[in-house]
């Protein structure tokens, strides 16, 4: 069987890679790649370096330390980069001469610095840092004394991932190269995040998240005063901002009631005026956090934007004076982060992709072109394939429902396969090209998965997004099903061996299932929404999130959260069921997945809770490698247990 | 003029007094003294001993981290106790030779033994500790590497100021007193506690726990060949259990009905026959401590006759119990809160320690014949000569059909005369009581200056199983009402400002001032320590939830919802208007942190005025077990949000 993909290989042997930065020149690619490290367990992230010329790559940092935040000056001499160690003040900022390697600390700090980005003239780096202000010099704390009580007034005091913050919010620091003096430009306790220079150097536009990231504005501070001026509205979301190349205006994507779609907007800086110029997308425009660098301004009237559309990687030119859009390319591809030379004449981005890919692509924006620089992924699948797939949509209430199937490699379509469907989270995420090592993982094991994007998911417009509000387990509920009828009439598919998968909102989801069908043999729930009164005093975002997603506070719609519980109807429940939950998880907290495991244990249902000390929402990501390898495990030993037990495997 | 009982003296200076036990030859006494090290901020017990007579008091343990448990051997010349060390496995027991000689430590394991009860033939002790059948060896984990995944599969899988077990439970030992060989007597994978040797030495009785449910039942075990016999029986909840001196029959407490209210049973060891020997007490029997073994024995007279202690109105008191006809005679009572109980061989002089609203720290001898109480030994008389506690009063009236009891305490300095700030407190439980003990919160805020009402509603322990279960399936209901009339009625007096009340309440009593900010604004300020906000998600999130809940509310989760919802202060967080600070510890599994962050939401959204306190790493024994500058800061910080929110109108704070 040596085409499986054990949960220790996908955990050990498959790189991550991520950051890209073009140099000015646009000769080489600066990059990260992540592995972990078989001996000590743990996460090693180097600064890579890919040379056009020879279609070469090597390492420019040494382990020992895990590597981010890789930014060229403005000449192309340097790279400025975060390196990460052990101990107090473990994370340093660094510049090295490209040519000779010479590297040196330019400072360090107790909290890792995001964002970093050159000033114009080259004499300045700006970032982002957590900073206590009971604690601003970041003296360390004495590991013997009792732990800080915890006092806050503040509604948002916890985010997930942070834990315990009270006033601790990110905070914009400017740190001269020359002297490695510091200087904090920001200080009032929200968080400043994404800062990018004006043209002229004299401003930094950031974005201002509140209620723990849910909603954000944008502000422009003043470099030599710190004053800021604020942009947005109150109660709505600003993405991410970027200086026009005259400095006068700036391109936003944006929505005024907080998304999760968001249109195109210039603000223009001398009237403050904020104009749409790009009305609800039916593409989502990437992130801020998932592409730092975009959306590049090409000249003083157009931008480009990366996005996803129908879970397809995708450029765009918008003429924000014309209010026209054109597309430059739409690829079956997961791209992510986006970076580009001076000349602006091509695009880099990082890929993973469905079928195996994992690496860098350009993109000529000229002609649509798109070339893989390296796969780093080759080694990976040449001895363990990749997963084939296929479009499977199905048409339910006039509206398609888009979905994927993912199918082991020596797929034989005259054999009977079990079948699990994978339910995104959000709801507002979404499947697409980009890898999903559940579904290889799973696929390998002779697994059919079922990836949908039922009502609810992005990447279909804004309408297709938020039909889901008010109405979690209704719509959203009965496009699964659709999708899962469909295939599972399908010959080759087991209709008597089929399971459920899902984390955070799939979690709500699967738990939702448990009480409305005995159709699946096995449901893993990961990290779910289970109780949405309890939910929303718990959740970092609850507060935020229940009353956008349920339409009002418990008070205002207590019947309606209690019948789209899924505690209001889990006594039903007759699936054998693992529970899989971060023990400090601020999103989904533990205590859903305790109220859910109470419950099905009163009611005689199968189920199995585990608990990982330390993990956080996304820690089957990015959290302890040993703790990811055991989350795939279990999920796999579950799945096996109760749909390939009569298999004759 | 005294001093305040101000927090940093209450945790520092206060030593508690505990565990007495007196030696087979009723010579002597050994108990436990603990005091928070100012360097450390830990509590440290230390064993001493003391004559029967009151003379040489002494201290025994001079090392460990700390130590108390006590248990003589039965030639009196040693004593075992429970000792955490430094190390890898901290959990030791120390045998001490009180004819000279250094004490040597017996046995280790990686968690702590507790429970030591020698075999009558002095030869071995029996012991209960936390074994992982995962892990027999207690091998220590590598100090980097990653926590251990938790998998749970038990309804029981975690416990408040334990955390969670996986597969660990708790299983009674044998250690050889001399060679210092052990042997696990129980299944690792069923809890088995409290060990009770057969007066024969054959034989030792222990609770066993049934499935993972929280009922408990009896176990026999054969010392010899290690056979476990479940005595299926004995039914329901078993809290503590004492062989007759005959060894025929074990005398229990027992309460199949979860009432909260134990009644006395007997089980004949030959038939397994149970009987239930007396019920519907009027006293609450002092169930001890359940899973350590040194206090609380019944004294016996003969095969028949046993002196027990029990507790009533918030006092203790002795009784004699016929076990054969279930006959109880009151012997003797106190304004007093007791613990433990044990006596000379001729059971003339009867040793407890006690409590009273005067003070704390105190070891007290009954003699059966005169009836006249002696203090053997007073550990904070020089604290309570210069600090001196609150005045009090006790109060009582009828209402609905019960009569209801409390007591007022005032500051040192009361002056009749003038308007004063009244704090109601409200204990937890709902079981608990206020009475005759020294409350360390009280009487801070009372010689801080504030009036403190402690009122037990119904619902509250020690006076019948009627008038604790009076609260069962109407939490916010007939207690609350008991509440407010005592409040009415005290309010009423002269000196009482009513427009500065306050609410203070933890657990249960947090419950009720959350309760009480949505019902009523007549606070104008309220403290919610680890409330219970929302009991549905209560009910999941408790390590006793599962059980407490429907049994407390006598509501079916699925069938009675609306009767859970319409009893959680969640429902009615949203109308409150009275400043409310909550403070909880943050590793509570009783009452854990998500119902403080969901009241927290609800009152910010509210616009009503809040502060969340949380101290990391507290669980619901928090103001007894965490680190002294939490425990002070908790106390400062009920002085001040009472300061601030009840400070008379013109006053600047």
């Amino acid at each position: 069987m040596s085409h499986i993909i054990t949960a220790d290989r996908a955990v050990y042997d498959l790189p991550v890679i991520g950051s890209p930065r073009v140099s000015p020149d646009g000769k080489t690619v600066a990059f990260i790649r992540t592995v972990v490290d078989r001996a000590s367990g743990k996460y090693d992230a180097q600064i890579w370096l890919y040379t056009f010329d020879t279609a070469t790559r090597r390492q420019l940092t040494q382990p020992g330390s895990t590597h981010s935040e890789p930014a060229w000056s403005p000449g192309g001499e340097e790279l400025a980069f975060v390196a990460s160690g052990e101990g107090d003040h473990s994370h340093a900022i660094c510049r090295m001469v490209v040519a000779s390697g010479e590297t040196s600390v330019l400072t360090r700090g107790e909290k890792k610095p995001a964002s970093l980005t050159w000033s114009p003239d080259g004499e300045t780096l700006a970032y982002s840092v957590l900073i206590d202000p009971a604690n601003p010099d970041e003296t360390p704390v004495d590991k013997d004394a009792p732990k800080a009580v915890r006092v806050t007034r503040r509604i948002d005091y916890k985010q997930d991932g942070f834990g315990y913050l009270d006033n601790v919010r990110n905070q914009i620091v400017l740190l001269q190269v020359g002297t490695g003096e510091r200087r904090h430009l920001t200080k009032d306790s929200v968080d400043h995040l994404l800062p990018a220079w004006s043209p002229d150097g004299n401003s930094i536009v950031v974005q201002l998240p509140n209620r723990n990231g849910m909603l954000s504005r944008c502000g422009v501070i003043d470099v030599a005063t710190g004053a800021i001026e604020t942009y947005g509205a109150a109660d709505g979301e600003v993405d991410v901002a970027f200086f026009s190349p005259d400095g006068s205006r700036l391109f936003v994507s944006a929505d005024e009631h907080g998304g999760p779609h968001l249109s195109g907007y210039v603000i223009d800086l001398r009237t403050g005026a904020m104009t749409m110029v790009l009305n609800d997308p039916e593409f989502l425009i990437d992130s801020a956090t998932a592409s730092p660098a975009s959306p590049v301004w090409l000249n003083d009237s157009t931008v480009l934007i990366s996005a996803t559309l129908h879970g397809e990687s995708g450029l765009w030119k918008v003429d924000v004076d014309g209010c026209n859009v054109t597309q430059v390319g739409l690829w079956q591809a997961g791209h992510g982060e986006l970076s580009l030379p001076d000349d602006l004449t091509f695009a880099i981005q990082s890929t993973n992709t469905l079928g195996g890919t994992v690496g860098l692509v350009r993109i000529d924006l000229a002609t649509g072109e798109k070339s893989l620089l390296f796969n780093d992924a080759e080694d990976f699948y040449a001895k363990t394939p990749a997963a084939l797939w296929e479009k499977c949509p199905v048409e339910r209430d006039g509206v398609i429902v888009d979905a994927w199937l993912i199918k082991p490699a020596d797929f034989d379509d005259s054999g009977s396969y079990p079948l699990i469907i994978n339910i995104h989270g959000g709801p507002h995420g979404s499947f697409g090209f980009a890898t999903n090592l559940h579904a290889e993982i799973m696929s390998s094991r002779g697994y059919l998965v079922l990836l949908v994007n039922p009502r609810g998911s992005t990447t279909y417009g804004s309408a297709y997004a938020n039909a889901v509000k008010h109405d979690w387990g209704g719509t959203d509920w009965a496009d699964l099903e659709a999708v899962l009828d469909s295939v599972v009439a399908r010959p080759y598919v087991d209709p008597d061996r089929t399971g459920a998968y899902g984390y955070s909102y799939g979690g709500y989801m699967t738990s939702w299932i448990l009480g409305q069908t005995d159709r699946f043999k096995a449901v893993v729930c990961g990290a779910p929404v289970f109780d949405l009164e309890s939910f929303f005093g718990t959740s970092d975002i609850g507060h935020v999130f229940g009353t956008e997603q349920h339409g009002g506070t418990p008070w205002d719609v207590r019947e309606a959260m209690f019948e789209r519980s899924p505690s209001s109807h889990i006594h039903k429940a007759t699936t054998p069921t693992l529970i899989v939950h971060g023990e400090a998880d601020e999103r989904c907290p533990i205590g859903q997945g305790e109220q859910m495991f109470i419950s099905l244990l009163k009611v005689g249902c199968e189920t199995e809770f585990v608990r990982y000390p330390g993990g956080y929402h996304g820690f089957t990501r990015l959290g302890e490698p040993v703790h990811r390898i055991d989350y795939y495990d279990r999920t796999i030993a579950w799945f096996d247990r109760f749909l390939m037990a009569d298999a004759g495997r | 003029m005294s001093q305040a009982i101000t927090p940093e003296s209450a945790v520092y200076d206060i030593k508690s007094l505990s565990e007495a036990v007196v030696s087979p030859n009723g010579e002597s006494i050994a108990y436990v003294i603990e005091q928070t090290d100012r360097t450390t901020g830990k509590a440290v017990g230390h064993v001493w001993l003391i004559d029967i007579d009151g003379a040489n008091h002494r201290q025994l343990s001079r090392s460990g981290v700390t130590n108390g448990s006590p248990a003589w051997s039965p030639d009196s010349l040693s004593i075992a106790y429970v000792s955490r060390r430094d190390g890898d496995h901290p959990g030791a027991i120390v045998i001490l030779p009180l004819s000279g000689g250094e004490s040597r430590i017996l046995t280790r394991h990686a968690a702590g033994p507790s429970a030591i009860a020698w075999s009558p033939d002095g030869k071995m002790i029996a012991y209960q500790v936390e074994v992982d059948p995962d892990n027999l060896e207690e091998t220590p984990r590598a100090n980097d590497a990653p926590p251990p995944v938790i998998v749970v599969d038990r309804l029981d899988y975690k416990l408040d100021g334990r955390g969670t077990f996986n597969r660990r439970h708790t299983a009674i030992h044998l250690v050889d007193v001399e060679s210092g060989e052990r042997r696990r007597l129980t299944d690792p994978s069923i809890n088995h506690r409290v060990p009770r040797w057969s007066p024969d030495g054959s034989s030792i009785a222990a609770i066993h726990a049934v499935g993972d449910s929280p009922d408990t039942s009896i176990a026999l075990v054969d010392v010899e060949t290690g056979e476990v016999v479940p005595q299926n029986n004995v039914l329901g909840s078993v809290s503590n259990l004492w062989w007759t001196p005959d060894g025929s029959n074990l005398l229990y407490l027992g309460d199949p009905e979860r009432t909260a209210h134990p009644d006395y049973w007997l089980f004949d060891a030959a038939t397994g026959d149970v009987r239930l020997l007396a019920t519907d007490l009027d006293f609450l029997p002092d169930i001890g401590y359940q899973n350590a073994a040194a206090p609380g024995y019944p004294v016996w007279l003969d095969d028949q006759r046993a002196i027990v202690h029990g507790l009533r109105g918030g006092a203790s008191r002795l009784l004699q119990l016929d076990i054969v006809t279930g006959q109880l005679d009151p012997i003797a009572s106190w304004e007093a809160m007791h613990g433990g109980l044990s006596a000379t061989p001729d059971a003339e002089a009867i040793v407890q320690s006690r409590s009273t609203l005067d003070g704390t720290g105190e070891l007290v001898s009954w003699n059966r014949k005169s009836a006249k109480l002696t203090v053997l030994a007073s550990v904070n008389q020089a604290y309570f000569e210069k600090s001196l506690t609150a005045n009090w009063e006790a109060i009582s009236f009828d209402r609905a059909g019960q009569k209801i009891e409390g007591w007022i305490l005032r500051p040192r300095d009361f002056d009749a005369s003038r308007l004063y700030p009244l704090v109601l407190s409200v204990h937890g439980g709902p079981h608990n009581a206020y009475g005759y003990t020294f409350d360390v919160a009280a009487q801070v805020m009372a010689t801080h200056g504030f009036l403190v009402l402690m009122i037990n509603p119904r619902g509250s322990g020690t006076y019948s199983r009627a008038f604790a279960g009076a609260v069962h399936g109407d939490w916010g209901g007939e207690d609350w009402n008991d509440l407010m009339t005592a409040v009415d009625i005290v309010s009423e007096r002269p000196y009482v400002d009513s427009t500065r009340m306050g609410i203070y309440g933890y657990s249960y009593g947090g419950y009720i001032a959350a309760w009480a900010i949505g019902q009523t604004n007549r606070f104008a300020a309220a403290i919610c320590g680890a409330p219970v906000y929302d009991m549905i998600s209560m009910l999941g999130t408790s390590d006793i939830g599962f059980f407490f809940t429907p049994n407390q509310m006598k509501a079916d989760p699925v069938k009675d919802r609306d009767k859970l919802i319409e009893r959680s202060p969640a429902t009615w967080g949203h109308r409150a208007t009275t400043p409310t600070l909550i403070i909880q510890g943050e590793a509570d599994d009783r009452c854990p942190v998500g119902q403080a962050e969901q009241m927290f939401v609800d009152l910010k959204l509210a616009g009503c005025t809040t502060q969340l306190v949380r101290y990391p790493g507290g669980s619901h024994l928090m103001l007894k077990l965490s680190h002294a500058s939490h425990r002070i800061d908790y106390l400062q910080r009920l002085i001040d949000w009472f300061d601030t929110y009840l400070a008379e109108p013109g006053a600047t704070a």
